[in-house]
């Protein structure tokens, strides 16, 4: 399953302990793992993972930006988890490890038949922290973000999938499913610090395109 | 490329000023705060009207994005993974003659 793997080389979510210090205990509820059978497997797999294809379907329209393709991305994605299935650990988060799984089928399959040249964010750091304070008080303000709930979903839509890929499934990842940053940092492979410069490079230019739109239908920004 | 350290900075110790506020704003909308840090943010935001407002901007795109941006699969992606899987089942089920 090397396909799996992280490209970052960040530790692996699969089998990974829990975040409890005392996973490792003997109160630890038995692993179904140690006695199921592979009928058994493949049943708690449909009882656990076919439940999050709404999200995983979100998410892979925002990586692939077209229907077809986050189709069968998410079908793709579903065939390795359950050939992997075995090496997910019962009581781990279940969504982050399929969302980290169907990054990489997206990393490893369709990125690399994308037409449109990659849009990659600069990880670089160049002081986000400064810039973000520098643009205190600047930007779009709240009262025109209500002006913004005016914008057919469609204009927001197209706002994040302008953004470039890392930026846009970091604020995906975040102010959608809601992930922390630690979750974040294991689905995309990368540091904790580099989702925040992801996340805060993100937002910023969601704003700005998001002011863009706005404008063009007339929309007093 | 990653030059950051792999864990968020803490805030500095003491009151929060408005750089500090605005550093950390993401920290605090995101829900990645500790304790203390959260209080002290509190306090600068009950205090700066200006702050305050960026953080609630902040929180107006996040509800903006989620009206907009969370999708239903196709009941024919759903058919399509579901027969996927039970065919994979079978695979995995019936041993090899």
């Amino acid at each position: 399953m090397s396909n799996l793997r992280p490209r970052g080389g960040a530790g692996p979510l699969m089998d990974r302990p829990g975040d409890d210090p005392d996973a490792s205990s003997h109160d630890e509820p038995p692993d179904p793992r140690h006695h199921e059978s592979s009928l058994e497997r493949a049943a708690r797999f449909e009882a656990e993972a076919l439940r999050f294809i709404d999200q995983l379907y979100s998410a892979a329209l925002r990586m692939t930006r077209n229907p077809a393709d986050a189709e069968d991305l998410v079908q793709e994605a579903y065939v390795k988890a359950f050939t992997a299935f075995a090496q997910y650990k019962p009581g781990t988060n279940l969504k982050a490890w399929l969302y980290r799984i169907l990054t990489n089928t997206f990393i490893n399959v369709y990125r690399k038949r994308q037409r449109e040249p990659i849009q990659q964010g600069t990880d670089e750091i160049e002081d986000w922290q400064i810039a973000r304070s520098a643009a205190h008080h600047g930007g779009l303000k709240s009262a025109e973000i209500e002006a913004l709930e005016h914008l057919p979903d469609s204009d927001v839509k197209d706002a994040l999938a302008a953004l470039p890929e890392d930026f846009r499934m970091a604020v995906f990842y975040s102010d959608i499913e809601g992930f922390s940053y630690k979750e974040i940092a294991e689905i995309m492979g990368t540091p904790i610090g580099t989702v925040m410069s992801r996340l805060h490079r993100g937002r910023a230019q969601l704003r700005d395109l998001l002011a863009d739109y706005a404008r063009s239908r007339g929309v007093n920004v | 490329m990653n030059t950051i350290a792999p864990t968020p900075e803490a805030m500095p110790e003491g009151p929060v000023d408005c750089r500090e506020a605005m550093s950390h704003l993401y920290r605090y909308i995101d829900n990645e705060m500790t304790l203390d840090e959260l209080e002290r943010m509190r306090t600068h935001l009950e205090k700066c009207s200006e702050c305050h407002y960026e953080m609630i901007t902040a929180q107006d795109l996040r509800r903006l994005l989620r009206r907009s941006c969370i999708e239903r699969a196709p009941n024919e992606l759903r058919k399509r993974v579901a027969a996927k899987i039970a065919e994979l089942r079978e695979e995995v089920t019936t041993p090899a003659s």
